[in-house]
């Protein structure tokens, strides 16, 4: 149902704040209007990352991360990122470990897979074994490391989905913040912080990048 | 505070709730707590306070008063007109859970008894029409 659901726009940061600050003071009302406002939006958020799980486990990991933020709102630092992005991640989270513990991980693609399709767009992409593959140059991989392998190694290193999203858009050379703010949830913040928070982001994974490539690099013990 | 019919809406909230009654920290686990000890169904709870099965779900996903603590009744009043629900009766609920909850499995109806007999004359002050947000005299007691 939510495939098909109308965009949903997240809470005002005015009614991030104001809430942060009552969960934060025990305001007995708040986790009510805190659910009130995310649920929807969050859900729809959720199901158009993972566009191959049901509705059910959207739902069930958008409501625990709800509630899990609304028992433990100190756990959320707001100078680190917007509710809306902090709340998608926690869900993002909470709905694979859902998918790990069910075995239903099979059901999605996962973010590198389901990327090669839109690779394919990408001027510059190699064929290897049949597969389209994003050429990399200059900075690519070295003669002897597949992608196969490249992608098992990114999973597990940067095992949050949404981060490995925001890679992929690295790789692809996508540079416009709007596309990572929209990603991070942080829509609703000055364009300023979005730019700020976007670049965070991007160096953090970026740093992971260059110490995947080192590991590759290094010779065998 | 009245809420705009919105199914989809509904629906989530109700979910939530459902999920919120397996933490001590929502009033939802009080909910279910009392709905079991009385053997009543989810109308029959919304009767009980005196709402509709709707206001239940938000009810349920606003934090759980401890009867302890010293801004219990303010912290009841202020669920009670954010939700619309007898006052009254959610002290008198929350107060015999949190009665049963203290005592060793098979005291259950003293607890009760103890719960709605400490309690009532709070009760009386709290309790008006359904969904009554007239404040209760100033308090005087020593809870």
């Amino acid at each position: 149902m939510w495939d098909d659901a109308t965009p949903v726009e997240p809470p005002s940061a005015e009614f991030d704040r104001r809430t942060h600050q009552r969960l934060l003071a025990s305001d007995p009302v708040a986790p009510e209007e805190l659910a009130e406002a995310y649920l929807r939006y969050l859900a729809y958020r959720l199901a158009r990352q993972y566009p191959n799980v049901d509705d059910d486990l959207i739902e069930t990991a958008v409501t625990d991360a709800i509630l899990s933020y609304a028992e433990r709102p100190t756990r959320y630092n707001p100078t680190l990122a917007s509710l809306a992005g902090y709340l998608l991640m926690s869900a993002a989270g909470d709905l694979k470990n859902a998918l790990r513990r069910t075995s239903r991980q099979t059901q999605f693609e996962s973010p590198l897979e389901a990327a090669d399709v839109e690779l394919e767009e990408i001027p510059g992409n190699i064929e290897v074994q049949g597969r389209q593959e994003p050429a990399i140059e200059p900075d690519g991989l070295p003669e002897n490391i597949s992608w196969k392998a490249l992608r098992e190694r990114v999973n597990k290193e940067i095992p949050d989905r949404l981060d490995r999203q925001i890679l992929e858009l690295m790789l692809a050379g996508e540079r416009k913040t709007e596309v990572y703010a929209g990603l991070l949830g942080l829509e609703s913040l000055p364009l300023e912080e979005q730019r700020r928070l976007v670049k965070q982001t991007k160096d953090r994974l970026q740093k992971r990048l260059e110490r995947l490539k080192k590991d590759f690099n290094a010779p065998p013990e | 505070m009245p809420h705009q019919s919105d199914p989809e809406l509904e629906r989530l909230l109700a979910r939530a709730a459902n999920r919120a009654s397996r933490r001590a920290f929502f009033i939802a686990s009080a909910l279910e707590d009392y709905r079991k000890m009385e053997g009543l169904d989810e109308a029959q709870l919304a009767d009980y306070l005196r709402c509709t099965p709707k206001d239940l779900a938000r009810l349920a996903l606003c934090r759980r008063p401890q009867s302890e603590s010293s801004k219990f009744k303010d912290e009841v009043r202020a669920i009670a007109r954010h939700t619309s629900i007898d006052g009254g009766q959610l002290m008198k609920l929350l107060r015999q859970v949190d009665a049963l909850g203290a005592l060793p499995a098979g005291n259950t109806a003293l607890g009760a008894f103890m719960a709605a007999r400490d309690s009532e004359e709070e009760d009386k002050s709290l309790s008006g029409t359904p969904g009554s947000t007239q404040e209760p005299p100033p308090e005087n007691d020593n809870d």
